[in-house]
């Protein structure tokens, strides 16, 4: 037994992970740069001067596209945080435990909705021929004026991301420990003052990332804008792009702006990056037990949170029930023989669920490789994975069209692109809802595990599966949810041969057929609910299949 | 016989430690010191998770130094993080077995009696967080006797057990390493620990 410094096997460094987490982080990185390339080729001066003329002639409107996006963004994720906050706040003081559970539950239904349900949900509350129209009318004698321009992209942006807030602030509010509240209550603290004590600390350090969250969610938004826009006024770079691309066939616009689009993302993403947004994707918040305070018996302040809880039902669950109860229709058994919806839906369905398996089981890897890596190396994993919060689907989209038109024919490997690139959109989302699970999982049991020789397969069926089985759930049932409601990819490459759900919904609505449009809605979030409980479930139920130690 | 021999370990450029020990076969040693002196690191060190900069480490006559933690004759009862929360306390006990040893009557007999004698009865299918700290490092325990590893490391293990809990911990421990011939390294900040077992001490010191 000589002197000098021994070597050992690595107790955190053996199994397949590593190889593979890195051969999937180069990968990603190969096909950011590849779109990358491809759009750079197209939108970057030439020497026959076709992109210097598109730059020239088209400057004005690819910054007064880009104030516009930046502009609807801001004022989106500011109207999300108006909204939410207050709410949280009252929801807070007035629900027990059991019932913000079943409030946070329901705020899923917003965060998995398709948007083209969502718009059909919203016009059916708030359109010229909606609920609050009827009421108006009924009470006043006229209703509302059409709903479609930037107020109306405002109000979706507003139904979609204010839950999302909702559920990450009752998530700080139930991180506050109980003690502070007995001590609120004994101290007699005045509203004002535990706001100032208590609540804020622990609310403010979400604001700055979940509000550049909801900014980037926003500035990437693509169907709402086309379905909701009313015209080029209310446009977006990403709409910008779709029909540079698809409609004038101008590759050099469709490139510059995915690079202007591309630019602002990745600095958003940086910022991101910097405010450690990683707690924001949370699986669901433990409420933890606030007492009761001595402001909360006060009339007024009971009447506020009244309204507040009110105004936010009012706000969500309003388009849900006119989904189910416009969905509901004689059009709806019509639907369902439609030749054109059975296509779309096993196509939907096939690429929902391949996606969400493959983005799962890519940030599983990912997130496994990254813990066994030093600070540096994690580095590389997450900035490989956050990529594709910079690159949103429909500039990767237009890269990969640019990148493979002379190659193969585009539309004919349709399929093919939209599931990359739903996986590729979902992979951010899956990674950090199990990067953060994975991250204590390895800190408690890479040692325990280690001595009690737990490697490999074996390790993952007993150990690592079924305590990650509800985070591995959420990531596969929230991808297939964002892939079964991508109406991006599909707005590029779709064809009377190859159309989803998102999309035929989308064609009926354009067709002004409206009992039509709200049947195909339901079904459509109906299934996203059903793939999205199946994945949550399906985890929990073969977890326990996979680890009787005993076998 | 585990003979540790001008063992040497830094973190960084500050701590330096130096292990001259040894544990035979049916002994146990306990490891005590103020914190910071390094009894956790030994540990560690035994078990393979932090390689040594110089010196020896032998089982027997056989080098463990080149072995991964799980090729080593070793078993740890952590200070915490000891169970899995999915697993009962039975399956977690039975998960210490390796993939090739089957649960047979008689370890089923023998995982009974160490829930029994541990004061444990009853729980077999309770969840971890069903039962308290205590009890939790108690079935880590059993785990640690049922692997019967020749060399038993135990990192302030009991340490949030009351006294007559404690010493009956110890009882069960004294029976399995004078039965099993196992060799046992006790950290403990207790020094009624290692009068109780009656076994020698080694008080570690800084520098």
């Amino acid at each position: 037994m000589a002197d000098g410094p021994h070597q050992i096997a690595d107790y955190k460094s053996h199994g397949a992970y590593v190889p593979l987490g890195m051969l999937g982080a180069v990968g990603l990185i190969m096909i950011a740069l590849a779109a990358l390339s491809a759009l750079l080729g197209a939108g970057a001066p030439r020497s026959d001067g076709l992109t210097e003329g598109v730059l020239a002639g088209n400057l004005h409107r690819v910054w007064r596209v880009a104030g516009f996006t930046f502009w609807q963004a801001s004022l989106s994720a500011f109207l999300s945080l108006l909204v939410a906050l207050p709410v949280a706040m009252a929801l807070w003081r007035r629900t027990s435990a059991w019932r913000l559970k079943h409030l946070n539950s329901f705020s899923f239904f917003t965060i998995v909705m398709p948007t083209t349900v969502a718009v059909s949900g919203l016009l059916g509350v708030w359109g010229q021929n909606g609920a609050v129209s009827f009421l108006l009318r009924a009470i006043r004698g006229d209703g509302l004026s059409p709903i479609y321009g930037l107020g109306a992209v405002l109000l979706a942006h507003v139904f979609f991301n204010a839950p999302l807030m909702l559920r990450v602030f009752i998530s700080g509010l139930s991180s506050i420990p109980a003690a502070q509240w007995r001590l609120a209550a004994q101290w007699g603290l005045s509203d004002w003052q535990r706001f100032r004590l208590i609540e804020w600390p622990a609310l403010k350090n979400l604001i700055p990332g979940l509000v550049t969250i909801v900014f980037l969610l926003c500035f990437t938004s693509f169907s709402l804008i086309l379905m909701l826009g009313g015209g080029p006024a209310v446009t977006t770079l990403e709409v910008s792009i779709y029909t540079a691309l698809r409609f004038d066939f101008d590759l050099p616009m469709a490139a510059l702006l995915s690079l202007v689009q591309l630019t602002i993302c990745a600095a958003v993403v940086a910022i991101l990056a910097l405010l450690d947004a990683d707690g924001l994707v949370t699986i669901a918040p433990s409420p933890g037990r606030r007492l009761r305070q001595p402001g909360d018996a006060l009339i007024w302040t009971a009447l506020l949170d009244a309204a507040l809880i009110a105004g936010f039902l009012l706000l969500a669950v309003a388009p849900l029930c006119s989904i189910i109860l416009e969905g509901i229709s004689e059009s709806l058994p019509n639907v369902i023989t439609w030749p054109a919806f059975h296509r779309a839906l096993i196509a939907s369905f096939i690429v929902a669920v391949v996606s969400a398996l493959l983005a799962t089981t890519l940030a599983t890897v990912m997130a496994a490789a990254r813990v066994r890596f030093n600070r540096t190396g994690r580095w590389v994993f997450d900035i490989a994975v956050s990529l594709y919060l910079a690159v949103s689907a429909i500039v990767l989209g237009t890269g990969l069209f640019i990148l493979l038109r002379g190659v193969v024919d585009v539309f004919g490997i349709a399929p093919l692109l939209l599931l990359l690139a739903n996986m590729l959109v979902a992979l951010p989302f899956a990674y950090r809802v199990i990067q953060g699970k994975m991250e204590m999982l390895a800190r408690s049991q890479d040692r325990l595990c280690a001595s009690l020789d737990l490697r490999g397969w074996r390790r993952f069926r007993l150990v690592t599966f079924p305590a990650l089985a509800p985070e591995l759930g959420f990531a596969a049932g929230l991808s297939a949810a964002l892939s079964l409601g991508d109406m991006t990819v599909i707005a590029l490459f779709g064809s009377q041969q190859f159309q989803t759900l998102p999309w035929l919904l989308y064609q009926t609505m354009a067709r002004y057929r409206a009992e039509d449009a709200a049947a195909l809605a339901l079904l459509l979030f109906a299934l996203t609910l059903l793939l999205f409980g199946v994945f949550l479930k399906g985890a929990t139920l073969l977890r326990g299949r996979l680890y009787h130690v005993t076998d | 016989m585990l003979l540790i021999e001008e063992l040497r370990f830094s973190w960084g450029e500050e701590l330096h430690f130096t292990y001259d020990l040894s544990v035979a076969r049916g002994e146990i040693l306990a490891v005590q010191g103020p914190s910071g002196v390094g009894k956790t690191t030994l540990l560690e060190l035994i078990a393979g998770f932090q390689a040594p900069t110089a010196g020896s480490l032998g089982w027997d006559g056989d080098d463990l130094c080149p072995l991964p933690p799980w090729q080593r004759p070793v078993t740890t009862v952590f200070q915490t993080d000891n169970l899995f929360a999915h697993l009962s306390c039975f399956d977690n006990v039975v998960i210490g077995l390796g993939p090739e040893e089957k649960v047979t009557p008689a370890r089923l007999v023998k995982i009974h009696e160490f829930f029994v004698q541990l004061g444990l009865e009853g729980l077999q299918h309770r969840m971890p967080s069903q039962i308290s700290g205590g009890q939790q490092q108690r079935v880590a325990l059993v785990r640690a006797l049922i692997r019967a590893r020749p060399i038993l490391l135990l990192d302030e293990s009991f340490s949030a057990l009351d006294w007559e809990m404690r010493k009956e911990c110890f009882d069960t421990l004294k029976d399995v390493v004078t039965s099993h011939d196992m060799a046992a390294v006790l950290v403990s900040h207790d020094t009624r620990d290692a009068a109780y077992l009656g076994c020698r001490e080694l008080r570690l010191a800084a520098g």
